[in-house]
């Protein structure tokens, strides 16, 4: 590294503002800088693994600064965040190029020429070759010879002395600000949404894997193929995961929308189903009650265990229990029981607990429904309460609840929402709905205009359309690991007159106007176990560029500044 | 004479290797075990010789690939010992005696309890107190089994270390029961008989298995039995053929018969084979085997296979990779020794010199051969990683010892080489080194890039901290290190740390190209990716650290050991958060070593930060004040 010419020593001279400035653009600060980030890389790495990935990310990264949250290192009280010293850095290193500015001797003309000459080489380079790799290594290093020739020559005619040797560290810097700001951009600008369907299935549009939206629907008179839409996005609806009390006015809603309650995660509860399960259950339980009521029966009971391998593990475990050592023979072993009548007795409710508990768990496995029925049971097992309000005045809250869950904070979990929403006309009150993307669409009916209302995964309409026509799954034999995934895809565009086939596949998205298509989960539909499922994930970044573009700059930098120092190491070694 | 010294060790070394070039022997008056152990197989999706699935089973269970079948003997009284192999086609063809061979490894004192296993070692009843055989495990099954159901049910990353010896224990049976299933019928003698019994049993396990669907009573043993015929790590043993385009276990060929259809001729083949192995006709079982091979050959497809899975053999017999590893600690000896005199020791500086270079050719041989096994670019999981990082650090430090002929380069390369080659081989017990990949992380340009770059940018970072730890060592507590070796210190480190940032950053980078390619994100703050940027992060604060003066020489090198403590955290700690996208599994035992290793760089670092007056170097009066390198601004190189 080339030294940084002195400061002007007498330090009496300086002014505060000098100082700042010296101080902010110095390479002490720099050092600190890099310091800090690596650190606060390294918590926001550890703290992922208590905070999931995209929380600990949006927390340490994505932000200012940080404050103390349970659970962080005892000594770490506040922190700078990758914004700010993202920042820092850039005024820093734009500073410290400014401060140590010397006109160049070739004149400014020559030097801004030839970095924009070499930048601009780098860039189309680098834009047009991208997608042939071993072409766009081949051309830099064939730009790279060139540039030490042309510097060389000039060099020995007396020309371009000082930005020959400087434009490598320069790049990198330049490199760097690209990259900082481009990551910004595509924090701020950046999309991410899906696309899944079945074989033979058409969509137009993605789906949010975060969000969701309240739309209100009607249908357009004589026009049977559209329906007119309003949708709410969540961030309208929702902060920090509870409901934003005031009401949401929309120029054609003929009402105001009141969120009166939001659950971020939550299961629907068909109230019909969840009752039939808790009638069997209780009914299971009585009769598993009325086996266990008398010793006379426990022979009898063993004896039917005994018969079924399926049963024995409870009954042995309630034996050790009991303090016995469960021989084969389950039957001897209880009637030696028997003997004792207390141990007996406990012997009896240890079982009977025991298969109680079994019978619970297996029911909690099955589905929303009867988990309900399970908690309803466990909370109230003689049935004496109340059965709840409906949670909205709908029918259809008459017959669905639901049920809020714990909050997802992985990755790979998805959150469903549900909530209570109010309609507030001019006249008053219409009601309250419960809104979940699992329910369809529910009429409003209020005035002659029939609005519907639904919560659904926020959607983004395309102009174009894509239809999957077929799916290849493979995995390598005797394994489940995959091999290839990949789906075959028409495009169809009709404004555009496009209409083509297309395939994605791992490591090879498809770009198609500005967004990018990612092949992204495999399976098998449902219903019909013949037709392959796919999901795409559609990524739109219009920064997409600058980090491939930062790279160039920086790689090209490094590799031409430190090569000069390995001249300079050899000529030194072989000129004694 | 000494002049001779480097010349002499390195021909000994290199005869020592060559001598394996005649290839893997039978053992004397034994079964053909080398002939078996070329016959092609597919096992977790990847076609392998019997050899390498051998070798592999017996890693699992035992952490050897050999079997000593008298483990209670000690080493002189010759205990007799198995080659993996050996050991595999008694459990495929005679499993009543291969049940009887203690082959498990067991070390956790609960989970021997539990399996009121022997503890004390007791060599009348031939008990070492380590080492288990089915028989004796099988015993106590069912309170096995539930509690792996029990600890299966906790996250592996909360298991507790009997959890852990369970999970392995149980994963070491199932590979165990497949093996032993493997041939089907065919591992119960010749077909004629065997094959319709087999049926039967099949039959049986079908109708058990209807029944316990249907919740009616079913017998538990036939179910079992065809359940772990039919299990997913069962090998698969039959080559593709007909309509059937990949290869399929034995129970699948049995089961795709239709009435009075003859099965494919292996199927037959491996029946003779059974019956000649219980015969103890080794000629027979020689001519059975080579003769099946012959016929594999003349099909295309399969002839590739064949060729393939003799390559393998071989490359296993090798072990080059332990050889290396001799080869690196023997030259990192002279090495060492060097430092004590170092202008009478040149000739131990040539040895080691020599002897490294024949380590670096090892290495590159042996990831060539890998490549060419695998068809894939050299650097594909964590195991493969440590062996490029170890060619890349013994090359990077025979080049500084070109440059700076003070036994500091060599000794970085061969520790470097001789470290990663260990850790290779602890990771080498964990699974199949050469293990297929998913879909994600196939073959892309991008991706082999990145990773060979990045790898690399880890291995020079880590041979800058080994010369900074070097320098502390010596400069603290030995007299050797003088003001002129101090500034060859720091020339090497400020040399190596420029490398590192370039290698580091550009193979970073080209991960976030792969990873813009693969799912759509630049940059996904991924553990993995964190780890690499905060490498790079780290050898750029070196370099502008000495920029701006804030360090001087002994400055830059305590930095320097600053980035073991990174790398080490980038290529192994971030795995053992069990988060994020490269994650290969909770490794625990390395979890200490990890520390461990932290802590000592930690430690000296903070040595190197004490005043200099107090170290044994540096102690020499007849410096001119003013005159040492201190004073002056230290130069690029």
């Amino acid at each position: 590294m080339s030294t940084p010419p002195p400061i002007p020593s007498s330090a009496k001279e300086k002014g505060p503002l000098r100082k700042a400035f010296e101080f902010l653009t110095g390479l002490k600060l720099c050092v600190a800088i890099l310091g800090l980030c690596a650190l606060g890389i390294f918590l926001g790495t550890l703290a992922q693994v208590n905070e999931g990935l995209y929380e600990a990310q949006e927390r340490w990264f994505k932000s200012w600064y940080i404050l103390r949250q349970p659970g962080d290192p005892g000594w770490v009280w506040f922190y700078p965040g990758g914004y700010l010293l993202g920042t820092l850095l850039i005024i820093n290193l734009t500073g410290a190029h400014l401060r140590r500015f010397k006109y160049p001797p070739g004149g400014l003309g020559v030097m801004l020429g030839h970095y924009m000459l070499a930048m601009g080489a780098l860039y189309a380079i680098t834009r047009w070759t991208l997608w042939s790799p071993m072409i766009f290594f081949l051309l830099v290093l064939g730009f790279l010879a060139l540039d030490f020739l042309v510097c060389s020559t000039a060099a020995a005619m007396g020309h371009l002395k000082a930005s020959g040797r400087k434009i490598g560290v320069d790049m990198v810097h330049v490199g760097i600000v690209v990259l900082l700001v481009g990551q910004l951009a595509t924090d701020m600008l950046a999309t991410e949404t899906h696309m899944a369907f079945r074989e033979g299935q058409t969509m137009n549009y993605s789906e949010s894997r975060f969000d969701t939206e309240l739309v209100f629907t009607r249908d357009v008179p004589n026009d049977p193929a559209h329906e007119e839409v309003v949708a709410i996005p969540q961030a309208l609806m929702v902060k920090d995961e509870t409901a934003v009390a005031s009401g949401i006015e929309h120029e054609k809603l003929p009402f105001t929308v009141k969120i009166k309650s939001w659950q971020p995660n939550s299961e629907l509860v068909n109230l019909e189903a969840a009752t039939g399960h808790e009638a069997t259950l209780r009914q299971a339980l009585a009769t598993l009650e009325t086996r266990y009521s008398t010793l006379d029966n426990l022979t009898n009971e063993a004896t039917r265990a005994a018969e079924a391998p399926g049963r024995l593990p409870v009954w042995k475990k309630a034996l050790k229990e009991v303090g016995v050592v469960p021989s084969d023979n389950l039957v001897a072993d209880v009637e030696k029981v028997k003997q004792q009548p207390e141990k007996a007795t406990a012997l009896m409710q240890k079982v009977k607990t025991g298969f109680r508990a079994e019978m619970l768990d297996r029911f909690r496995q099955e589905d929303a429904d009867a988990r309900y029925a399970v908690d309803h049971i466990e909370r109230d097992p003689d049935s004496k309460e109340t059965p709840p309000e409906p949670q909205a005045s709908t029918d259809v809250a008459k017959r669905y609840r639901t049920v809020s869950l714990k909050v997802a904070r992985d990755m790979e979990s998805r959150n469903i929402p549900s909530g209570v929403v109010e309609l507030i006309a001019t006249s008053g009150s219409l009601g309250t709905w419960l809104v979940s993307p699992h329910l369809r669409e529910q009429t409003i009916g209020y005035g002659d205009s029939k609005w519907r209302v639904a919560l659904r995964i926020e959607r983004t309409y395309y102009p174009f359309s894509v239809t999957l026509l077929k799916t290849t799954h493979e995995v390598y034999p005797g394994t489940e690991i995959p091999k290839d995934f990949r789906s075959r895809l028409l495009l169809d565009y009709p404004e555009k007159k496009e209409s083509r086939e297309t395939e994605v596949f791992m490591n090879a998205p498809l770009r198609y106007e500005g967004l990018t298509f990612f092949q992204y989960q495999m399976g098998k539909d449902e219903l019909d176990r013949s037709r392959g499922t796919s999901s795409l994930q559609v990524v739109k970044n219009p920064s997409w560029f600058s980090p491939y573009f930062g790279c160039a700059l920086v790689g090209y930098g490094m590799l031409r500044h430190f090569l000069l120092y390995l001249f300079r190491f050899i000529r030194k070694r072989t000129t004694p | 004479m000494k002049k001779w010294i480097p010349l002499i060790a390195a021909l000994i070394f290199t005869a020592w290797i060559l001598s394996l070039f005649s290839g893997p022997r039978n053992p004397k008056d034994g079964p053909p075990v080398v002939e078996f152990g070329q016959l092609p197989v597919v096992k977790d999706g990847r076609h392998q010789p019997m050899d390498s699935m051998a070798r592999n089973a017996l890693l699992m269970l035992r952490k050897k690939q050999t079997l000593n079948t008298e483990p209670w003997k000690s080493f002189y009284e010759g205990p007799v010992i198995l080659p993996a192999t050996q050991w595999m086609m008694e459990l495929m063809m005679e499993p009543a005696v291969a049940d009887t061979r203690p082959c498990f490894r067991i070390d956790n004192a609960d989970l021997k309890n539990l399996l009121h296993v022997p503890i004390e070692p007791n060599e009348k009843e031939h008990i070492d107190g380590k080492h288990y055989t089915w028989n004796q495990i099988a015993t106590h099954m069912d309170s096995f089994r539930s509690e792996v159901q029990r600890a299966s049910t906790v996250k592996a990353d909360l298991r507790n270390a009997y959890e852990r010896a369970l999970m392995d224990l149980w994963e070491a049976t199932g590979i165990y029961k497949s093996l032993r299933a493997a041939l089907g019928p065919a591992g119960d003698g010749d077909l004629a008989v065997s094959l319709p019994a087999y049926r039967q049993k099949l039959q049986e396990g079908r109708t058990a298995f209807q029944a316990q669907m249907e919740g009616q009573q079913f017998d538990a043993s036939a179910l079992e039995w065809a359940q772990t015929q039919i299990g997913a790590a069962v090998p698969l043993v039959i080559p593709e053929h007909g309509d059937k385009k990949i290869w399929s276990k034995a129970v699948e060929e049995v089961g795709g018969l239709r009435e009075n259809e003859a099965p494919h001729y292996s199927l037959a083949a491996y029946g003779q084979m059974t019956a000649a192995w219980r015969a103890k006709d080794w000629p027979a079982l020689t001519r059975v085997i080579n003769a099946y091979r012959d016929q594999l050959k003349t099909e295309g497809a399969l002839e590739k296979d064949v060729k393939k899975a003799k390559s393998e053999q071989f490359f296993n017999h090798m072990e080059i990779f332990y050889r290396g590893m001799i080869v690196a600690i023997t030259a990192l000896l002279f090495a060492l020794l060097v430092w004590f005199a170092p202008s009478r020791f040149e000739w131990a500086r040539k040895t080691a010199v020599w002897l490294t270079t024949l380590t670096l050719v090892l290495l590159a041989a042996g990831i060539l051969w890998r490549m060419i096994l695998e068809g894939r670019p050299p650097v594909t999981n964590l195991y493969s990683s440590a062996l490029f990082i170890g060619m890349a650090a013994a090359a990077l430090g025979l080049i500084l010892e070109l440059i700076w002929p003070y036994s500091i380069g060599v000794a970085v390369s061969s520790l470097g080489a001789f470290g990663t080659l260990l850790i290779a081989h602890f990771l080498s017990l964990q699974e199949d080194t050469m293990i297929m990949l998913r879909a994600v992380l196939d073959t892309n340009f991008w991706l082999a890039t990145h990773v060979v770059i990045v790898t690399l940018g880890y291995a020079s970072t880590f041979v800058a901290g080994l010369i900074g730890l070097i320098y502390l060592a010596r400069a603290v507590f030995t007299p050797h290190v003088t003001k002129q070796m101090q500034k060859a210190f720091a020339s090497m480190v400020f040399a190596i740390v420029c490398f590192a940032s370039l290698f580091s950053f550009v193979g970073t980078v080209l991960g976030g190209i792969w990873a813009d390619q693969s799912w759509g994100r630049f940059w996904g703050w991924d553990p993995k990716e964190n780890g690499a940027l905060i490498i790079v992060l780290w050898n750029v604060l070196i370099l502008h650290a000495r920029l701006g003066g804030l360090v001087k020489e002994r400055g830059l090198l305590n930095l320097a050991v600053g980035g073991n403590i990174v790398t080490s955290w980038s290529w192994f700690g971030t795995n053992m958060l069990g988060i994020g996208l490269h994650s290969y599994g909770f490794m625990d035992s390395a979890y200490y070593t990890l520390l461990g290793f932290i802590a000592v760089n930690l430690i000296f670092i903070i040595i190197g930060c004490t005043p200099q007056s107090t170290w044994v170097s540096f102690q020499e009066k007849d410096e001119v004040p003013g005159a040492g390198p201190k004073a002056e601004v230290p130069a690029a190189v």
